[in-house]
């Protein structure tokens, strides 16, 4: 018993000396890389508007009174919801959800400032979506206009970086960044051109 | 054990206590103080009335220690890894297999009257260095003092199991070998504790998370 205590604790000692440098100066590199900030923070929030713009646009085509209001309020929710949702979804820790709400007003850290925006936006309307009465060819064109967001992966992604891979991982969600942007833009035209369209068949072709 | 050996414990324990104090660094451990505090009152009990030394007040401070020292590993995994919450679930789940362990190990019969106490430090040892390893697969950054502490307590804590399970084999281990190294780590500990951490290479708000104390 006596080797088996000796050699075990041996055993997490070698384990230990092999990862050492990650309880010093590369440490706080991980940390570092993990909450790197983008340079300019309104693309980020940019695109959680755009995306928000993008529900509006759809109620607005439906001309659909209930939906507005219910765009309404979703365009009001507060951090509380937002923490509340994520957490669930994320399964993320109290501290986690606090410091990313925190983010999305205070701005302690400018990565997470980066991507709070993004969550809340995504989060949000996944969950007004699947709250969402009306006609289910319609809801489910919108579902799909906003997979192209890919907001779900965004949030796969990200659960992943947190509870797997954390911190390193997360700087690679940054990489979805341009993509979501493209995608929201593509759908923000999408909407618009329908828009347009319905204008046109109900008052006639614009000259 | 020797006069100058414990001399030396008491100055170096009065030194890593008033760094404490006078440098903050109590923040970084709420249980370090009392811990560092009742080593420094029962070496001084001994030193200036060596009649305390016996086998009840012996078996009473060594166990209170033993206790106090499990609390330091519990506190340290749950401070430095506040900023981890799957860091600090990974900790709980190594703390309750070290604490099985220890179960195992204790429920077994003991060979000598001390043999169950050197099995709950050696379960220390274990404890201390799992926590490293889940501090360390969740990147975080160590400040002196604590690296001193998870480094330097569990080899010290391996010498104590082998030098308690097998009291009266061995007296020159438990007179001189044990107390030399218990000196080395209060030298050790004094040092990290006097010395500055210096700044971190990071942002304050970041610093502040990473090391919630500093705030």
């Amino acid at each position: 018993m006596d080797a088996l205590i000796f050699g075990g604790w041996l055993v997490l000692l070698a384990a230990l000396v092999a990862r050492r440098e990650r309880l010093g100066r590369a440490a706080w590199q991980d940390w570092e890389l993990a909450t790197a900030g983008v340079p300019d923070d309104d693309d980020a929030t940019g695109l959680g508007r755009r995306a928000l713009a993008a529900v509006e646009n759809f109620a607005e085509a439906r001309h659909d009174a209930a939906l507005d209001v219910q765009v309404r309020a979703l365009a009001e929710f507060t951090g509380a919801t937002f923490a509340g949702d994520l957490r669930a979804r994320l399964q993320l820790g109290r501290r986690q959800v606090r410091l990313l709400a925190l983010a999305g007003d205070a701005r302690p850290f400018d990565g997470l400032t980066w991507h709070a925006p993004w969550l809340r936006a995504a989060t949000t309307l996944d969950a007004w979506l699947a709250r969402l009465p009306g006609e289910p060819r319609a809801v489910a064109r919108l579902r799909r206009q906003l997979t192209l967001l890919s907001t779900l992966a965004l949030l796969e992604r990200v659960r992943r970086a947190w509870c797997a891979e954390r911190p390193r991982a997360l700087a690679r969600v940054e990489a979805d960044a341009t993509c979501l942007e493209q995608a929201a833009a593509r759908v923000q035209e999408a909407l618009e051109r329908g828009r347009q369209a319905r204008r046109e068949q109900l008052h006639g072709p614009r000259h | 054990m020797p006069q100058f050996l414990l001399f030396a414990c008491l100055i170096l324990e009065a030194a890593l206590l008033a760094s404490l104090v006078l440098r903050r660094r109590w923040r970084s451990s709420y249980l370090l103080t009392p811990c560092i505090t009742s080593w420094l009152a029962a070496d001084a009990l001994v030193f200036l009335r060596p009649g305390f030394n016996t086998w009840t007040f012996w078996s009473f401070k060594e166990s209170l220690h033993a206790l106090l020292a499990l609390g330091l590993g519990l506190e340290l995994g749950w401070r430095l890894l506040a900023a981890a919450p799957l860091g600090q679930a990974a900790a709980k789940r190594w703390i309750a297999g070290v604490t099985l362990v220890a179960w195992a190990l204790l429920s077994m019969p003991p060979n000598g009257p001390t043999e169950a106490l050197a099995r709950l430090v050696a379960a220390l040892a274990w404890l201390y260095t799992g926590l490293t390893l889940v501090l360390a697969r969740y990147s975080m950054p160590l400040t002196k003092l604590h690296g001193t502490l998870l480094f330097a307590l569990p080899p010290y804590c391996l010498l104590y199991w082998l030098t308690w399970s097998r009291v009266g084999d061995d007296a020159t281990l438990a007179g001189v070998v044990n107390p030399a190294a218990f000196v080395l780590v209060l030298g050790a500990l004094s040092w990290a504790s006097w010395t500055s951490d210096g700044e971190p290479p990071v942002e304050p708000a970041l610093a502040h998370l990473v090391w919630p104390w500093t705030r």
